[in-house]
Formats: structure tokens, sequence, C-alpha cells
């Protein structure tokens, strides 16, 4: 009978995600496109930020927008009726998006002809988290309603982000949500992070974080140069 | 489930580069903080290997707890409800991720 051998592989089985998605960076910044992978739970105003944020910066950055869904095109109508363009992304029942569905979203908006690609992954607070997209950097929303104590329940969401945006601050009052805990949860996950408050609604904010793009955006066009 | 079709694919590679005739087992390493089940990979293991060269091999699924370093004294330990995810040294909260995000093919169980 022949005899079993065991062979150490010791193999990192998101390798080839994590190859694919710093190739994807590599590609932006070649082509001075800023991808943001945009996450957050259903219903915490992705698309109504996103819509807010095209308007306030639609003069200066040509704009494009990923939207991944499951199957609808109820939000890539929105955005396109903001002033950007937009395609959809079917996950077919997929609960985030891998490296490679992302380099074909890319490949088909032809990512090259804009400054600002925004990549709004499927409303979930725990896959997305889990695989790199190759996004330039990561957001996140967290809405007052879904409570200060996210930070403590989904750490890696928050770790993963290079920027928090906290949105519906108009409804505050009512809800049990405190601003400076919801702030110290989120200084816990990631020491240091930016957080930025803002009314996707009345556009209270949006300022802010265009700024926070405007920003980032500049430093992609300047590690080119350099 | 793009985690067990990731698993299947990288153990079919690595059995064609080994050289290996069959495969009885794979060993697969999860972090405690990757949002995986032990009982749902191994049932959806067993689904996704079937029609392909890895039909009738087994999965066993070891679990990496989480160690965090506390950014401030420095001591590695366990984050969990009994030290309220704080850093028991010193109390802080603040602290880096040593293990428990990976997700590894250990090893295979082969035959010649």
């Amino acid at each position: 009978m022949a005899e079993v051998k065991i062979i150490d592989l010791k193999a990192n089985v998101l390798e080839d995600n994590d190859i694919l998605a710093e190739k994807t960076r590599a590609r932006l910044r070649g082509e001075r496109t800023f991808l943001l992978n945009l996450m957050s739970a259903p219903g915490s105003g992705k698309t109504t930020t996103l819509t807010r944020l095209i308007e306030e910066i639609k003069d200066d950055l040509k704009i494009a927008v990923m939207e991944a869904d499951i199957d609808s095109d109820v939000d890539a109508k929105r955005i396109i009726d903001a002033g950007a363009d937009a395609i959809q992304l079917h996950t077919g029942g997929m609960c985030h998006l891998d490296a490679d569905m992302t380099t074909q979203g890319l490949d088909s908006i032809r990512s090259r002809r804009y400054d600002l690609v925004v990549l709004e992954n499927v409303g979930n607070l725990v896959c997305p988290a889990e695989f790199d997209t190759g996004a330039t950097k990561n957001a996140m929303i967290l809405s007052v309603p879904e409570g200060d104590d996210k930070p403590l329940k989904y750490p890696l969401m928050f770790q993963v982000a290079d920027v928090v945006i906290i949105n519906k601050i108009d409804v505050m009052p009512y809800f049990d949500f405190d601003m400076e805990k919801a702030k110290a949860n989120i200084e816990m996950r990631h020491p240091g992070i930016e957080v930025i408050p803002i009314c996707a609604k009345t556009g209270e904010g949006i300022d802010k974080l265009a700024a926070w793009i405007r920003k980032e955006f500049e430093k992609i066009c300047n590690e080119e140069e350099a | 489930m793009s985690y067990v079709v990731r698993v299947v694919n990288l153990a079919l590679k690595k059995k064609e580069e080994q050289g290996c005739r069959e495969i009885e087992k794979v060993v697969v390493q999860i972090g405690q903080m990757v949002g995986i089940e032990p009982y749902y990979m191994k049932k959806y293991y067993l689904e996704a290997v079937k029609g392909t060269e890895l039909e009738g091999s087994d999965i066993e699924c070891e679990i990496l707890p989480v160690i965090a370093k506390c950014d401030q004294c420095g001591i590695e330990y366990h984050p969990d409800k009994s030290n309220d995810y704080m850093c028991p040294g010193c109390g802080s909260g603040a602290a880096k991720t040593v293990q428990g995000r990976e997700f590894i093919l250990k090893e295979i169980h082969a035959l010649f």
C-alpha cells in the first residue's frame, strides 16, 4: 500500500488576490486614476453620499462609479443623474468584490479616462473588508442609526479603512449615538484615522469629504511625477 | 464560497506541481478574525471538489487564535471578552494584530 506523505506548503490562499490587487494599484498609479473602495452596511447612505460628492467635485475631477449590486441598477441611475459615469457590476449573489472583479470593472469603463473611480462595494461590513480590491484607498461609512458600537463589532472593517465617514448626523438627537464614543471606538480600532461627520441629505460636511478626496488625488499625481 | 473555491484551485495546482497521484487530505489554517466557520468550510469543500481530481479528499481546519501586540507596552495577548479586548498589561486598546487574519493552505497529505 502506498504511503501517505505530508507536504508542507504554508501557502497563503488569498495570495493570487493580493498579487492582482498590487498590480491593479500599480496600473492605477500609471493612469493617474484614484480608485476609492467605498464600503458600508446596506442603507447607510453610500449612493446618496456619492451623489452629493459628485455634485461637489465634478467640475474639477472626471468621475466614474462602479456599482456592485446583486442584481439591480437603481443606484447606477442615480449616479448618472448626479453627473458621473456609472457601470453596474452584478455580483450574482457574491457578498463582496475581489481584485479580479474590480480589474474587470476598470477595464470595461476604461479607467484611464477618469481622475476618480469609486467602487461602491456590496453593502456588508464583514466580507468586503477581507478582500483587497486593489483600490488606492478604502473608505467606510458608518451611519448614526447603526450605533456607536459598530467599530467594536466589526473591527476589521475599521482597520482596513483609511477614512471613516459618519453619515446621518442630523438624526443624532433621536438615537443613542454618542459622537465622542464613536470616535473613541474608531480610534481604538485604527489609531490616527481621519473621521468625517456628514449629512448626505442636507450636504453638511460634504466639503470636508471633498477636501479629503482632493488631497488624496493630489498625492497620487505627485507620486507619479516623483 | 470564494474561499473554498480558492482552496480547491490552489490545492489542485500544488498537486500538479508536486506530482502527487492522489490527495487524501488538505489541512488549512484559519485565523479567528477571518469569517470562516470550519463546519461550513468542510461542507462546501466536499461539494466543491466533486468532479475534480480532489474528489474523495477530506479537509481539516485548524483555528489560529487572535494575538495582539500592545502599541503601548509591547506585550502580546489574546484579546477577548475576559479582558474586554484591552491589553491586560497596561489597559490600552491600541494594538497591532500579529495573528488571526491568516488563511493558509498548510499542508497536503498525498499519495505518490
